[in-house]
């Protein structure tokens, strides 16, 4: 299994070209200066914004080809993404939130339940459960946001600043808790982060965009 | 100053005038209570119908931007600045006996429209949908995007996105939505009078019957009227409470 984007991305003028592919139990750091496009990369992967020209593909199957009219929606593209403004479901519950995906894709509500509740205990946020997602601190939500997109169980894990929102003390925690996560993720996952560290401890092998 | 002067001197004359002692009795009459239940069946049926037709009209006229789109929009909200009974006029031309549309539903299915209860339905929701629409289609451009995006990765359908995610996030402006809509069925009068006519136990709403008794009994006219204010006002106030409540939240 792997992933690879050969092509450009952008939005409106702004173009940058792009040739890389990341294999399965891969972390590929993309590294960069503000406004380079690291944010449009994970976008174009999800299915948000197409690919310029060029090909996108997974496990063989390609996803984006405006070349040869190919385009699959986010929805069939099983890409889960922890977005850097995160987006939790503000009148959910964060159980809700997190069962969303599962739901999504025709899981049993018991089902999902359980699979919710596991995941948010892998992140240490089991306690959460009941709350409503809009009260929580950038920590916490930083967290549910996480166990809502491993929760979709996806092929593709894109990670957009998922340290960015929390004060330096949880900070060292939450990144222990996405390096369990991204340990045991069997999938492709691509970390976008403006901090060395982050990348050095996360990240198999570092794209610096621009 | 002036202006609420001038909003609280009729409401306030129509109390003063009010015959109390014989409010209960004034009411309590078998037209007034026939189409007290009258008003109240083809109001709540219109706003439900307003609902159901204009929620995924005005989610469509968020969503484009296009001339078509804008043209429908005023089209569709003209009715609100219509006078009542050229509505009434417009609706018989369409559904009347002899009318464009109407013509067709008799001659196929025998089906008559007009001065039926179902043509009271027709006209309130005719003039009140455009209040929803105005309420949600706003609410609906305000909506975050990113949201249905993150949905989308999460593998939604848009069915899904729209009732699990959008309609949720609109709900105060649906609700507003709606009352407004139901405020403007209950208060209707042109346009049914002339689409459906005030026959009493069928036709007949609670301001048709008002326009009647005022013809020969002031008084007790001026009972049922302020009986009609305090529903509307108690609706509109009640909604407020929970607007703002829901604002907070």
């Amino acid at each position: 299994m792997s992933l690879s984007v050969v092509g450009h991305i952008g939005k409106g003028t702004h173009t940058i070209p792009i040739d890389v592919t990341v294999e399965a139990g891969e972390v590929l750091g993309i590294a960069g200066r503000n406004g380079v496009g690291k944010t449009t990369l994970m976008e174009t992967i999800a299915g948000i914004v197409p690919l310029l020209s060029g090909s996108l593909s997974f496990d063989g199957v390609t996803w984006d080809d405006a070349s040869q009219k190919v385009w699959k929606s986010p929805e069939q593209r099983r890409c889960a993404v922890v977005f850097q403004d995160l987006r939790l479901f503000p009148h959910m519950s964060v159980l809700q939130n997190v069962m969303f995906g599962l739901r999504s894709r025709g899981i049993s509500k018991n089902e999902a339940q359980s699979t919710a509740r596991m995941k948010l205990d892998l992140v240490s946020a089991e306690h959460l459960v009941h709350r409503k997602a809009m009260g929580l601190s950038g920590g916490e939500a930083q967290r549910v946001a996480l166990a809502r997109a491993i929760a979709a169980e996806p092929d593709v894990l894109l990670l957009d600043e998922p340290l960015s929102a929390i004060d330096a003390g949880s900070r060292e925690q939450l990144r222990s808790v996405l390096a369990d996560v991204l340990s045991a993720f069997p999938g492709v996952a691509l970390l976008v982060s403006h901090d060395a560290k982050d990348l050095t401890s996360l990240a198999t092998r570092t794209l610096t965009l621009g | 100053m002036l202006a609420i002067l001038f909003v609280i001197a009729p409401l306030l004359s129509v109390i003063i005038r009010v015959p109390w002692s014989d409010f209960w009795s004034s009411l309590n009459t078998t037209a007034v209570r026939q189409s007290l239940v009258i008003s109240i069946q083809t109001s709540l049926i219109a706003a439900l119908l307003a609902a159901v037709l204009g929620i995924p009209l005005s989610w469509w006229l968020a969503r484009t931007n296009s001339k078509v789109s804008r043209v429908i929009r005023t089209i569709c909200i003209a009715p609100m600045v219509l006078p009542p009974v050229v509505a009434g006029i417009a609706l018989l031309a369409a559904f009347g006996r002899r009318g464009v549309l109407g013509e067709q539903l008799f001659n196929l299915w025998g089906i008559s429209l007009p001065f039926t209860k179902t043509a009271v339905v027709l006209a309130q929701v005719f003039v009140s949908m455009p209040f929803l629409i105005l309420a949600v289609e706003a609410a609906f451009r305000q909506t975050d995007e990113g949201l249905e995006d993150a949905a989308r990765t999460l593998g939604a359908s848009p069915t899904r996105i729209f009732f699990s995610v959008v309609i949720p996030s609109v709900r105060p402006a649906l609700l507003a939505g709606v009352v407004l809509a139901w405020a403007r069925s209950f208060g209707e009068f042109g346009a049914s009078i002339t689409f459906a006519g005030s026959f009493p136990g069928r036709t007949q709403t609670l301001p048709m019957s008002i326009y009647e008794i005022a013809s020969y009994d002031y008084r007790q006219a001026l009972v049922v009227s302020v009986f009609m204010m305090f529903v509307s006002v108690a609706v509109l106030a009640g909604m407020r409470e929970s607007w703002a409540s829901g604002r907070t939240r």
